[in-house]
């Protein structure tokens, strides 16, 4: 598992026809523990995608460093669950995960998740055939597959309808308990944010920064109870009011 | 079973009611063409029967044979050099917007260079050779196979593109399985339309500075007025064509788009 520093000064985006230089992020320090479920909430075109894909090193034009602390040799490995499934439609759900699968892991380990995740007889299916929700899972698939030190997470359940994505999520959190990773998950649903995180981290609007920092600290298991989400809103509206025009109170 | 006892006769049924409308509309051509020929009772338009004993005696020599099989190969060489280069330069300009700017000019003044000029110019600068005749018509070819992959690789998806570089797919596996999937309905564009493009200027490359190939003949069968001859060898040249857009390029078309719903 890994820890990672997160320490950007600036990333701007050049000048572009009449739009002028835009700041995406400023001064956003931030520290994932090893193994913690960490919920990165703002509002939209605040920069968070911009975070994950400096994280992703997909984007490596910024003032600032990013630094992995993980056991193994070499770079670190990120698994990417973007907001769009973002699957080869020309290659079936099997052959998506295999091919994002580093040298060395093996198919038994892909035919478990395929399991787990309800997969298994679509394993052949070429992806426009699958429902939303289904794309969304192979993606989490792929992104598990690769054993990453850190999961990038980019709304992955948004617009699927609310049995969906609560089912989506729970699986999630069934995965995660069995394969503990270290865990960025962007979300603009502060009811999923409390759901699943162990910390909520607030940004405010763009350039990006963060205006609260929040630890969660209920068992996972008591979250779903009736009354709990509630209490925690409750809670953390009183230790941050100004995150009070957030929870609607 | 009776499932696969009534499964046949779907199965030809469906096939007859492909095959019947083109079936009947090549028959009305023939017939057309015969009572012109009764009506015309001229040698210059001879009967579709007659044109077939010269195509069968002209198989039956050797002589159609061959032709058609040298020019068959030039066919497949200039078709092969102008795909392979053509794709490689298209994608080069698409992926270089300065370069293309630069080059996209020459593209355009090649493109409506009429064939019979290049014909002529390639003949006269490298001499009535087997290479000034590939090569001009490779220059006719490959302009338009450049600009139709030029416009596949623009459209690229950078979405994918992004997702191969996070889960690290390498030059390789990127090129195969993310670019090039996207490219191939634009190559089989190109592909199918310079097969049409292609074997019209070979005749003419070969009518003016060659002495074999379908051609060439041609030339022959135009000095002694021998209509029969003409038709003979473009029946034939069309069947081979037609075989070649129905056993391999439709079935790679089907193949490239398998995946889609």
């Amino acid at each position: 598992m890994t820890r990672v520093e997160i320490d950007i000064r600036r990333k701007s985006y050049p000048a572009r026809g009449r739009a002028g230089e835009h700041v995406a992020i400023r001064d956003l320090r931030l520290a994932l523990g090893e193994g913690a479920f960490t919920c990165l909430i703002g509002p939209s075109g605040c920069g968070k995608t911009t975070l994950l894909n400096i994280l992703a090193g997909l984007e490596r034009d910024f003032d600032g460093a990013v630094t992995f602390h993980h056991r193994h040799a070499g770079e670190a490995v990120t698994g990417y669950v973007f907001q769009n499934p973002r699957l080869l439609p020309w290659r079936t759900v099997r052959e998506n995960i295999e091919l994002a699968l580093p040298e060395g892991i093996s198919a038994a380990m892909v035919d478990a998740l395929l399991g787990e995740l309800g997969l298994s007889q679509a394993q052949q299916v070429y992806p426009e055939r699958l429902s939303l929700g289904m794309s969304r899972r192979v993606a989490i698939a792929r992104a598990f597959a690769v054993e990453p030190d850190l999961l990038l997470m980019d709304e992955p359940f948004v617009s699927l309808d609310p049995p969906a994505a609560k089912n989506a999520r729970q699986l999630l959190l069934g995965l995660w308990a069995e394969r503990p990773h270290t865990v960025l998950f962007v979300t603009h649903d502060l009811d999923e944010a409390l759901f699943l995180g162990d910390r909520l981290v607030f940004l405010g609007p763009p350039p990006a920064s963060i205006i609260a920092d929040v630890a969660v600290g209920t068992v996972r298991a008591e979250r779903g109870k009736a009354g709990v989400l509630e209490q925690l809103r409750t809670r953390i509206v009183t230790e941050h009011p100004r995150l009070a025009h957030l929870f609607g109170a | 079973m009776p499932s696969s006892h009534e499964a046949v006769p779907d199965v030809l049924k469906a096939a007859f009611r492909r095959a019947w409308m083109p079936v009947l509309s090549l028959f009305l051509l023939l017939a057309l063409w015969q009572i012109t020929a009764w009506l015309a009772h001229s040698p210059l338009l001879p009967s579709p029967l007659s044109v077939f004993e010269v195509l069968i005696r002209e198989i039956r020599s050797g002589v159609l044979p061959r032709h058609l099989g040298v020019t068959l190969g030039r066919l497949a060489i200039s078709f092969a050099i102008a795909m392979v280069l053509g794709v490689v330069l298209g994608v080069w300009l698409g992926r270089h917007p300065q370069w293309d700017r630069l080059f996209d000019p020459w593209l355009t003044t090649l493109l409506n260079i009429p064939a019979l000029v290049t014909i002529i110019l390639c003949y006269v600068w490298f001499g009535l050779v087997e290479p000034a005749a590939i090569t001009a018509v490779v220059i006719n070819k490959l302009p338009n196979v450049a600009v139709t992959l030029r416009e596949g690789t623009r459209v690229l998806d950078r979405d994918l593109l992004e997702m191969a570089q996070c889960y690290r797919f390498g030059r390789w596996k990127t090129l195969r399985h993310v670019v090039w999937p996207q490219l191939a309905p634009f190559a089989l564009a190109a592909a199918r339309t310079g097969l049409a493009l292609i074997w019209k200027i070979i005749l003419v490359v070969e009518l003016l500075g060659r002495s074999d190939g379908m051609g060439f003949q041609l030339q022959l069968f135009f000095q002694m007025f021998d209509v029969a001859g003409i038709l003979a060898y473009t029946v034939a040249f069309i069947a081979v064509i037609q075989s070649i857009e129905a056993l391999l390029l439709q079935p790679l078309e089907r193949h490239a788009r398998r995946w889609r719903r």
